[in-house]
């Protein structure tokens, strides 16, 4: 193709795409196409630089209209793998499908949710959240600071991804979710976050059984000898409960909270917890 | 608290949970200004009472912590607990676990109306439809970021401003009636509900394979007593090295 008309994206464009994404991602969410309006949102200002005439650019907007919905900053390794996809049909409209973008968008949406929603949002945000709220429950307002630092990994983490799918290309992401690296990056990142979910119940999760005996002069305290067979095993049951419930029986965690909360009442009114 | 520092007081905290779950702003008002801890300070500084906010905040934040939206479901709103709880638990003087414990329902309510923005941004999918279409590129922004705030007001912003506003009295009233046991059992409820924030991480991951992971990592802070930033850095040392000799192992194989 003819060199002198390709149009490249300028650092300043995937900026402002990367900005609109962040800011606007969860907007306009809805039941029916989730994050789709504010995706195309977020293109329009690579769009205008791609396509000067706006008749060509209706087919891009319009199948980036359809369904979407992913982690909204590790959804950056989509954008920026999208805004590489989109250079390149523009320069060259026979070097792909328009529907390849959508098919890259779709067939990534799904593991880069799971990525993003169990590691940065799940374990990395978590964690910040945690230590803020300790030192806030102190009265101390470093809790607030450490809040406003633990959001802005999250912002870093679609800043990274999205520049380097860009940089990389439509084939680095296939590349990156492919290669034996990232699966062992993603099972490393697994092995920490299960881990992590069982250190943080252990701190988070408290559960004590009221109920005592009393045999003459001493008090038999139920808490103390079960706390004796292995110290916590109620929380940890009660995790794996919840863990059951969710994975193999599919119950929603709406229900699982009233249930909870009914649980909860029912059992303080015997006495039990 | 009455007169103009309560008139202040339910516009704050209407304005707060607007902008937290219309998300406006990203994750930053998703993370950020949704969170309890924030709520406390903002209703500690209009109260005048920044501490006893940032405990309560704190408190509360803790209860809903681990809770994640996945594929934006947010199960139990942590931000309308905390945007009606705090205002209310600060002029009345309601200790941390009561105010977690009034928490837990709201939150319920709080997810309820987070799912009835959804439902209503469907118009604009439509509408964000015809505009593409067209080439339209005003109506699309129009749709995906000024429409969707103006409508959610009354949807998001009312409903905290009201409590706020009128709700001191109504509580103050529940708190002497309601019998101990069913404070009590709310309390029990919000000590056990961060593991439903943590079962959902796990499934998400969705590799049952690796629960003994789970195990060693309560054992290390239950019984070994380890902090949870250190438990982390093992952790990582642990998932860091089977990575390494699972790489190893394949490399012999092959």
């Amino acid at each position: 193709m003819d060199e002198n008309k390709k149009v490249s994206l300028t650092k300043r464009d995937v900026n402002k795409v990367i900005a609109r994404w962040y800011i606007t991602t969860e907007m306009s969410l809805n039941f029916e196409r989730m994050q789709s309006i504010a995706y195309t949102y977020a293109l329009i200002p690579a769009l205008k630089k791609l396509y000067p005439n706006k008749e060509d650019m209706i087919p891009v907007l319009q199948r980036h209209m359809e369904l979407f919905n992913t982690n909204a900053t590790a959804g950056g390794l989509i954008l920026g793998t999208t805004l590489a996809m989109e250079e390149e049909i523009a320069n060259n409209p026979e070097s792909m499908p328009g529907q390849a973008v959508v098919a890259v968008k779709t067939g990534l949406m799904g593991p880069v949710a799971a990525f993003g929603d169990s590691f940065s949002a799940g374990t990395l945000t978590t964690l910040a959240i945690l230590a803020s709220c300790s030192l806030a429950q102190e009265g101390s307002i470093a809790g607030f600071f450490l809040l406003l630092l633990g959001t802005m990994i999250t912002l870093f983490e679609l800043i990274f991804t999205t520049k380097l799918t860009y940089q990389k290309g439509r084939s680095a992401i296939k590349d990156i979710m492919s290669s034996k690296l990232m699966n062992d990056v993603i099972e490393g990142a697994n092995i920490l976050g299960m881990g992590m979910m069982g250190a943080l119940s252990a701190s988070m999760v408290t559960l004590s059984i009221a109920l005592s005996a009393n045999f003459g002069e001493s008090v038999l305290s139920v808490q103390d000898k079960i706390d004796a067979i292995m110290p916590g095993i109620l929380s940890l049951s009660v995790l794996m409960i919840y863990y059951y419930l969710i994975s193999k029986k599919h119950v929603s965690v709406a229900k699982l909270v009233i249930a909870t909360l009914v649980f909860g009442i029912l059992t303080a009114a015997i006495g039990l917890f | 608290m009455g007169g103009t520092q309560l008139l202040i007081m339910a516009i704050a905290m209407g304005l707060m949970y607007w902008i937290a779950r219309g998300m406006i702003g990203g994750y930053f008002a998703f993370f950020f200004i949704a969170s309890p801890i924030v709520v406390g300070v903002v209703a500690g500084l209009i109260y005048g009472d920044l501490t006893n906010g940032l405990i309560l905040g704190g408190g509360i934040a803790a209860a809903f912590a681990g809770i994640i939206a996945p594929g934006g479901n947010l199960p139990t709103d942590s931000a309308l607990a905390a945007t009606t709880v705090i205002p209310i638990a600060l002029s009345t003087g309601l200790s941390v676990e009561q105010a977690i414990a009034f928490a837990v329902p709201m939150g319920l309510v709080g997810s309820f109306v987070t799912n009835l923005r959804k439902m209503v941004n469907v118009i604009f999918v439509h509408r964000a439809d015809e505009c593409a279409a067209k080439g339209d590129l005003k109506g699309i922004r129009n749709c995906a970021i000024i429409f969707p705030p103006i409508v959610e007001l009354p949807l998001l912003f009312l409903p905290v401003f009201l409590v706020v506003m009128f709700g001191q009295d109504a509580m103050l009233a529940f708190m002497n009636n309601v019998p101990d046991w069913v404070m009590h059992g709310m309390e029990v409820a919000g000590g056990v509900m961060p593991a439903i924030g943590f079962a959902l991480i796990m499934n998400m991951i969705g590799k049952p394979r690796l629960i003994p992971y789970t195990i060693i990592g309560f054992i290390m802070v239950k019984a070994l007593a380890l902090n949870n930033l250190t438990a982390g850095l093992l952790l990582g040392c642990v998932a860091f090295l089977v990575v390494l000799a699972k790489q190893e192992r394949n490399k012999e194989g092959a």
